[in-house]
């Protein structure tokens, strides 16, 4: 196991870019095509929930200090149990990645280069994050802390841009089909920003600093504020620019949001910028998603070198990525009906599982030690 | 071995990574104006051209500046991909400026056009959509125009300047036309273009194209006013005027020209500099009605007649018949759509949406028929603001 530390800020850039991740030019069009013009409540109603998930998960992770998410679940739920528990967590974290894998790759194919085969993109791709992951965790805190500037930065700029084409009726009338729509509609956000945190707890607290986890619990918070107020705005954005039909049917709101942009002769074709944002906080996403998978089959493996495992570990990941969705509504059911029980299962359940299973047992011993 | 290896790899990497799908600028045909007609198999695609021979050229070129090639299909997708057969190079969409759709076309619906170009990835969402008066798509973007090279950006330019210095006309781009499609208690309105003859004076014409020298008659593109939409089909005309004042209800006038007259011998242009308009639906007994304030501040453009402007007592008059005329401008165009067209352009619909959704839910399925009765109320306020360098007109004899 390496011993590397990062820092609050460092970790407070990583929570930010990963909570914005692949759902920040996506997302809008999951939430409007359930909640309509209404999908930026569920953005804040998603938020609000994200509070206790990212509660539960740092209480969760405080209780060990020392252990990874995946050696915690082998600790509490027994060998066995646990084993089967933390094979089927890295099976999922190996697929997610892959998915977002695809997303990258469909994005190009799509939008800029649709003759180049979504291979060569997947494979681009897949080699960074190995190289990112070769070069070991505190080189991917680092550049998640400069990556955090380029985020913020980027996306101001084009909001900001776009805002001459703001047209503040398209979210009017609100709650107009009552509040379960809005509820229905925070499912995918929770799905893909909130609930993913998760995956978060294998270097948290594992690789802070002991005196540092109180701190770190703060910028942890902070950094998730922050990306779900970048989700939010790019929410609110596309329903005010677009309104909440287009932005149901669009693949890419945000881009095409972007795209609207047209300040002056010389603000136009913007994109890129919302396409860097999203590179840069996808790439963060699927690193990290990789990053669990692959300790995570190292530490139950119980392997000394555990980089021995990351080329092949990486070429199965770009291979899936080829064939992890047939074709996009394939990609559209996923996410919506198999994605979101699955999340929802790693995300909520087995951590609330764990803590229950937690305080059982420190009852046990706790008795045991009354009675002696 | 592993450096040679490395280098092997990576050298590939950063020299070539840009290869795949690359397209040299000179092996694109950029388009920058698409027509679309009607005809018997399904439709006739027109698209305007660049020719890249006539603009980048430093020597003065005898060839027009643009190319147009045209093509009949089923769908547009595949006569879009058909052009390949006539041109050298393959069309690139990215530039469109300018996208004319022809009257038959809009008759019959437009729904399957915007489609295409929502979904294809080189269409961006700058571009206008205006439609034909009396004329084909085809003709329309046949017609050169002097000056301004490039008769896709002529029109371009053309439709933002009038839309602001005169009014009569409406840029619409695709994601706010798709929402007035989309939406209930709205209906799009498009600009409508035709086809002028202008006798010139062919010494002027200083374009050294022969088809423009030779002719006395030059045919120029005109923004005709606007083109009303029941849902995604063309149901009528609004004159000019009549555009205006849609665009006074509607709120969309950034500035324009009027005149009003006092008594027999005395008009007034106003210059309008700032115009706004608020709609806004109230219920009686249930019933909704609407409310229409429209705020303008205006100049004094021009005085024809006796009429001292500068008098302080002679202001309320100044704005009491501007505000007669506004409100009559209004009062037509409202005729004309509820008794004769029978469209909601004006979001009326929406409006009740917003602010009585319950109501709205009852009356939305008849929308339509709703709107043909519903009363309106227009108030007018205008402001007179400057009198220009002058103050009396000099014309006005003093009386003793």
């Amino acid at each position: 196991m390496e011993k590397i530390k990062i820092t609050s800020h460092q970790l407070m850039a990583i929570t930010m870019t990963y909570v914005c991740g692949a759902s920040t030019i996506i997302i809008a069009s999951s939430a409007a095509s359930l909640a309509k013009q209404d999908a930026w409540i569920s953005a804040v109603v998603a938020a609000l929930f994200g509070l206790i998930v990212i509660w539960l998960n740092t209480y969760l992770g405080g209780l060990y200090p020392d252990k990874t998410y995946v050696e915690v679940i082998q600790l509490l739920l027994g060998k066995w149990l646990g084993g089967f528990v933390v094979a089927t967590f890295v099976f999922v974290c190996i697929g997610g990645a892959a998915q977002f894998v695809w997303y990258v790759g469909d994005f190009f194919t799509t939008q800029y280069m649709t003759e180049t085969p979504t291979y060569i993109i997947d494979v681009l791709f897949v080699i960074v994050i190995v190289i990112a992951i070769f070069y070991g965790l505190e080189a991917i805190a680092r550049a998640s802390e400069i990556f955090f500037y380029i985020i913020i930065a980027m996306f101001i700029l084009s909001m900001f841009l776009v805002m001459p084409n703001i047209n503040i009726d398209n979210i009017f009338p609100v709650l107009e089909k009552g509040i379960v729509p809005v509820l229905k509609g925070s499912l995918p956000l929770l799905a893909f920003t909130v609930l993913p945190l998760i995956i978060l707890n294998m270097i948290y607290p594992v690789n802070i600093n002991v005196n540092d986890i109180k701190d770190a619990k703060k910028s942890m918070l902070k950094g998730y504020i922050i990306g779900m107020s970048i989700t939010f705005i790019s929410i609110v954005m596309c329903i005010f620019v677009l309104g909440s039909t287009i932005t149901a049917d669009v693949r890419y709101p945000v881009v095409f949001l972007t795209k609207e942009i047209n300040v002056g002769i010389i603000f136009t074709r913007l994109e890129a910028l919302i396409v860097i944002v999203w590179i840069l906080t996808i790439f963060n996403n699927t690193l990290f998603y990789f990053y669990a998978g692959f300790l995570g089959l190292s530490q139950l493996l119980k392997l000394k070198d555990y980089k021995k495992i990351l080329l092949p570990l990486g070429l199965i990941m770009a291979v899936i990525s080829n064939f992890v969705y047939d074709s996009v509504p394939y990609e559209i059911d996923w996410d919506t009906n198999v994605w979101f029980p699955c999340i929802f299962t790693y995300g909520l359940i087995l951590p609330v599982v764990l803590l229950i299973v937690y305080c059982i047992k420190n009852i046990k011993t706790g008795n045991k030690l009354n009675m002696k | 071995m592993k450096k040679l290896l490395a280098i092997l790899s990576i050298v590939p990497i950063i020299f070539l990574s840009g290869c795949w799908s690359s397209r040299e600028i000179n092996t694109m045909a950029i388009v920058i104006g698409i027509g679309i007609d009607k005809t018997e198999s399904g439709y006739l695609v027109t698209v305007q051209v660049l020719n890249q021979k006539a603009i980048a050229s430093k020597k003065p070129v005898d060839e027009p500046s643009v190319i147009l090639y045209s093509e009949e299909g089923k769908n547009l997708e595949e006569i879009m991909r058909r052009f390949t057969t006539k041109t050298s190079s393959i069309l690139y969409n990215a530039h469109l400026r300018i996208v004319v759709i022809g009257e038959d076309v809009a008759k019959d619906g437009i729904k399957d056009i915007l489609d295409f170009f929502a979904r294809g990835h080189e269409f961006r969402t700058d571009f206008f959509f205006v439609i034909t008066k009396d004329t084909t798509a085809n003709r329309v973007l046949s017609i050169l125009t002097p000056f301004e090279g490039v008769p896709g950006m002529k029109m371009f330019d053309s439709l933002k300047n009038s839309e602001d210095t005169w009014a009569s006309t409406k840029s619409i781009r695709i994601v706010e036309l798709v929402n007035d499609i989309l939406a209930d208690g709205k209906n799009p309105v498009i600009t409508g273009v035709e086809v002028t003859d202008e006798i010139t004076d062919n010494k002027m014409a200083t374009t050294s194209i022969d088809a423009l020298k030779q002719t006395q008659v030059t045919n120029r593109t005109k923004y005709f006013g606007l083109g009303a939409f029941k849902k995604d089909k063309l149901v009528g005309w609004l004159d000019e005027d009549e555009s205006k004042g849609y665009n006074y209800i509607i709120g969309n006038v950034k500035e324009t020209v009027g005149y009003a007259e006092y008594g027999q011998k005395v008009k007034i242009t106003y210059e309008v500099i700032s115009a706004k308009s608020e709609i806004k639906a109230d219920l009686v007994n249930g019933k909704p009605t609407m409310n229409v304030k429209i705020d303008i501040i205006a100049n004094i453009g021009t005085v024809d007649g006796e009429f001292d402007v500068s008098k302080k007592e002679n202001e309320k008059i100044l704005s009491d018949i501007a505000e007669k005329k506004v409100k009559l401008i209004c009062k037509k165009v409202l005729n004309k759509t509820q008794k004769d067209l029978k469209t909601d352009i004006f979001e009326f619909g929406e409006v009740i949406h917003r602010e009585y959704p319950k109501v709205w839910e009852k009356i939305k399925d008849d929308w339509n028929n709703e709107f043909v009765n519903i009363p309106v109320k227009i108030t007018v306020d205008v402001k007179i603001n400057q009198l220009g360098q002058i103050t009396k007109p000099f014309f006005i004899k003093e009386k003793e």
